[in-house]
């Protein structure tokens, strides 16, 4: 299968009054034609913003600072190749080198995203199917006029907001995409579309409303679906009716979705391959089997031994000690992040840790090893643990109290996310 | 239909009419419910009188039993909406009930007042959900434990040692926070400089204050990360252990609850749906909607991938307005159809649709005769009513009451039209309302024997001579 997205040492940075938060540090992924790629982490972990920076939807006071992120489309490929020959490279571009416009216009027909709560996410005074039927309307501008953004919502200025308010029956949506509209919300599965359509989200249930959410984020057709936590808000049955609608969806349509959450179950019955993320690195990534049976991160294992087995409960949970730490940059220093809390830090760990192939032990990264499967940014992925080298328990001070500080800029970061 | 024949003989199988009590019942239960209701929004507002309207009341616990037995945990699971939350503030007397009793220690919580109501409420305390909302951010840590201390008049007298009482009860609230993983000098704190697996800490330091013999955990870990879920919930344990403490733990998380209770109750729209010690509910559930949560959960392994699943179709319904008989039979894969009526589960389900429809007024007629070629179109608006309903194809009686009943609804006569399916598919599902039987695993369906006082909702309009209903062994088996 071919990689539709290349994600290559990506970072955001949010700059925050108690300094520059570094939320996504050196984050690097593939996403295959087809496949459903998990983003699995604890809440803080940089998950939401690494989705948010690949489609480039990060707002003040953040901003991404580097990396690059391929994307194949033969079509935009060819129209730079001339302008902007450093942005293409065969048929992918690097959306951080187009113009800010067409990285505008990639919203809705290459890319789309459902997010997690439906219930914020509806404008509450506008029928169901006239926001779905404005996203259709959205796209279809778009593809009569491809480059231009002003043709999208541009297009809606002043002068036409007061001519709809005096002029009334004037609307922005036209028969048609109210009648697509009307199509996407029986693709989804919710009965007797017609009526509901013209009900207002206030009428709709959790589930029902997640639908109608992703008919929205499927006006456009898009190539890549970011799916930000779709069913954490949702019952566990709910949840098994949106899981199974995704990928069927994702079936039919053959997009790639990139599935957001902190929920190790949804990443086992979803994805294809999972990255692991912790303190805005992914720490490892793979296949569903590297991850879950042969983890070599020690934060993947302690994740794992942290869920209890609906299957086989086991009479002690294992949990990893202490909290997630701060993401401030002055505060982060050059080791693994992971290390505070690490039952196997060693002193090698005190070094800032590359992403290694955990097959071959070599490094991954500047096109070297690029092909490697299952990567770890972990010493261990390169020797045994050695109790030798093993670093004190006390080694980062006592563990409460130094894991107290963080939790004030936690919460601003959180903030901000959900700003963007 | 062999679904129901395998059922059938299931419920046999189980069934142990000696009425004994579960296994657990050494002795008197710490905490007895009985019937326990509570209905939101009761009684019409002069307003409403006023104007002539009734109010329609929410009824989101209505009449659960259950028994909580000294050192033990009890499982209290089930979707949002079911009734739970309410059901652990109603039982602690945080909310009046409406109706039931709940005894605590063999006395009435309801009827408890003055010395006795204070008494109750140090043995008996709670932790809340959401540890963000649950501590008064202007208060200290310090403070927030020792709060209990200060209401219930404690210490009584000025301890010998010199310390001020105040100073006692911040002592006192120090050795609670190192109890629970915490450190001692984070008394002087203020709660927006934890995070949230610390502040729950907190809440059930709090807890713990007044040495109490009972606490209701109201999903005590639903809004921490897996990681810190997992301490907590470690935690939890050892001061179980430590302090001999029983638990009523509220929460919507299988797995958790597995891992963590002796018995669980499953609760569907503010009943009781099955009950029973955890391994044998988990391994050998009864119930239709126990299966079908089981089933939805999704494992964190490797084997769920590709693992099929048959979601639950449809939502919950509206509590104010819950389904007669089984709450659960607007969902329920396994609705029992009348003797005579050899459907198959799945067409079955489209006419019950159809009914349900019908029956909640919900049918929009205007739209399916839009459908039509003409005003007058008869065949083709029930050609699209068809479409629209049935996928199956029906024959025999089953088809000529279908057809029957659309004629009549082609003549805008929907009371004959409901009357009609009525007649010929009525469920004892729909009827009489399942309840648990006396033993220590029931559940309450109609698949397995129920007791012969199950309230009827709804007068039958037909006798069910095959549906098994009323404690009446033969005519299960001989149905099939």
């Amino acid at each position: 299968m071919d990689e539709i997205l290349r994600v290559r040492d990506l970072k955001t940075r949010f700059f925050t009054e108690e300094g520059q938060v570094n939320a996504v540090e050196s984050v690097s992924f593939d996403v295959r034609d087809g496949e459903i790629f998990g983003i699995v982490g604890e809440s803080g972990s940089g998950k939401s913003v690494t989705a948010l920076s690949v489609i480039d939807l990060i707002e003040s006071p953040g901003r991404v600072t580097g990396g690059e992120v391929w994307y194949r489309n033969a079509d935009l490929a060819d129209e730079f190749r001339e302008k902007r020959s450093e942005a293409v490279d065969g048929d992918f571009v690097d959306l951080r080198r187009l113009p800010k416009g067409v990285r505008r216009s990639l919203r809705g027909p290459s890319f789309s995203m459902v997010f997690q709560d439906p219930m914020s996410s509806l404008n509450p005074s506008i029928t169901v199917g006239e926001q779905i039927a404005e996203a259709v309307e959205v796209q279809r501008r778009a593809r009569a006029n491809p480059r231009s953004t002003r043709s999208r919502t541009q297009g809606y200025g002043l002068g036409k907001y007061l001519v709809d308010s005096i002029v009334p029956g004037r609307e922005y949506t036209s028969t048609e995409s109210k009648e697509r509209a009307i199509e996407l919300l029986e693709q989804v599965g919710i009965p007797d579309p017609e009526a509901r359509a013209e009900e207002y989200p206030h009428q709709f249930s959790g589930g029902m409303l997640q639908r109608a959410m992703i008919a929205q984020a499927l006006a456009g057709e898009p190539d890549i679906l970011v799916a930000d936590e779709p069913t954490t808000a949702l019952d566990v049955t709910i949840q098994a009716q949106i899981l199974n609608l995704l990928r069927d969806l994702q079936r039919e349509q053959d997009m790639s979705i990139i599935m957001i959450t902190h929920d190790l179950g949804v990443i086992a019955r979803m994805c294809d391959r999972v990255g692991v993320m912790y303190a805005g690195q992914i720490v490892e990534r793979g296949t569903l089997g590297d991850i879950f049976e042969n983890p070599v991160h020690p934060y993947t294992e302690g994740l794992l031994g942290s869920i209890p087995d609906l299957e086989d409960p086991s009479p002690r949970l294992s949990p990893i000690e202490g909290n997630v730490p701060s993401l401030l940059d002055s505060e982060m220093g050059g080791r693994c992040y992971f290390a505070d809390r690490c039952p196997n830090a060693m002193e090698a760990c005190l070094n800032s840790i590359p992403e290694y192939d955990t097959d071959s032990g070599e490094v991954v990264g500047d096109g070297a090893n690029a092909e490697a499967v299952h990567t770890a940014r972990c010493v261990l992925a390169t020797r045994e643990f050695d109790a030798a080298e093993a670093l004190g328990d006390d080694y980062f001070g006592d563990r409460a109290e130094a894991s107290d500080p963080e939790t004030p800029d936690d919460a601003a970061e959180q903030e901000v996310v959900s700003d963007a | 239909m062999p679904e129901r024949h395998q059922s059938t003989t299931d419920g046999e199988r189980t069934v142990t009419t000696d009425g004994g009590r579960p296994a657990t019942t050494d002795g008197e239960p710490l905490l007895r419910v009985r019937d326990l209701k509570k209905y939101y929004g009761e009684g019409s507002s002069l307003f409403e009188t006023l104007l002539g309207r009734e109010s329609e009341s929410v009824k989101a616990v209505d009449g659960i039993s259950f028994d909580v037995h000294k050192g033990e945990t009890v499982g209290l699971v089930g979707e949002s909406g079911c009734g739970k939350s309410t059901t652990g503030e109603t039982l602690l007397r945080l909310r009046d009930a409406t109706d039931g009793r709940v005894e605590f220690d063999g006395e009435d919580v309801y009827e408890m007042d003055g010395d006795e109501r204070t008494e109750f409420r140090r043995r008996a305390q709670i932790v809340f959900q959401d540890p963000f909302s649950s501590l008064d951010p202007r208060m200290t840590i310090g403070e927030i434990i020792s709060e209990p201390y200060r209401i219930h008049g404690l210490p009584e007298e000025s301890p010998d040692d010199g310390r001020s009482k105040r100073e006692w009860r911040i002592d006192q609230a120090a050795e609670l926070l190192e109890r629970v993983g915490l450190s001692a000098n984070h008394v002087e704190r203020y709660p927006h400089e934890f995070s949230g697996g610390q502040r729950q800490r907190v809440g059930i330091a709090r807890a713990l204050a007044l040495e109490p013999e009972f606490i209701v955990l109201d999903e005590p870990v639903s809004a921490l990360d897996v990681s810190v879920q997992a301490q907590v919930l470690n935690l939890l344990d050892d001061l179980q252990e430590e302090f001999g403490l029983t638990y009523l733990f509220i929460a919507h998380d299988l797995s958790v609850v597995r891992h963590i209770c002796d018995r669980v109750a499953v609760m569907y729209l503010g009943n009781i749906v099955e009950l029973g010690p955890t391994d044998e509910l988990f391994d050998d559930p009864q119930h239709p909607y126990t299966r079908a949560l089981l089933e939805s959960v999704p494992r964190a392994a490797v084997s769920e991938s590709g693992r099929h699943v048959e979601p639950l179709a449809g939502d919950v319904p509206s509590p104010r307005n819950p389904p007669s008989g089984c709450r659960f039979r607007t969902r329920c894969p396994q609705v029992i159809p009348p003797g005579d009526v050899t459907l198959s589960q799945e067409a079955y389900r489209e006419v019950m649709d159809l009914r349900d429809r019908l029956e909640r007024d919900e049918f929009d007629a205007e739209a399916a005769w839009s459908h039509a070629d003409e005003e007058a179109d008869k065949p083709g608006f029930k050609s699209h009513l068809r479409e629209e309903f049935f996928s199956h194809e029906l024959t025999g009686d089953d088809e000529a009451a279908v057809e029957q009943a659309l004629e009549a609804l082609s003549n805008g006569d929907t009371e004959e039209a409901i009357a009609i399916l009525r007649e010929r598919f009525e469920s004892v599902c729909e009827t009489t309302r399942p309840l648990l039987q006396e033993r220590t695993h029931p559940a309450a369906c109609h698949l397995y024997e129920q007791p012969a006082d199950a309230p009827v909702d709804r007068e039958p309009v037909r006798a069910h001579p095959e549906s098994g209903v009323v404690g009446n062994d033969e005519t299960g088996a001989e149905a099939d």
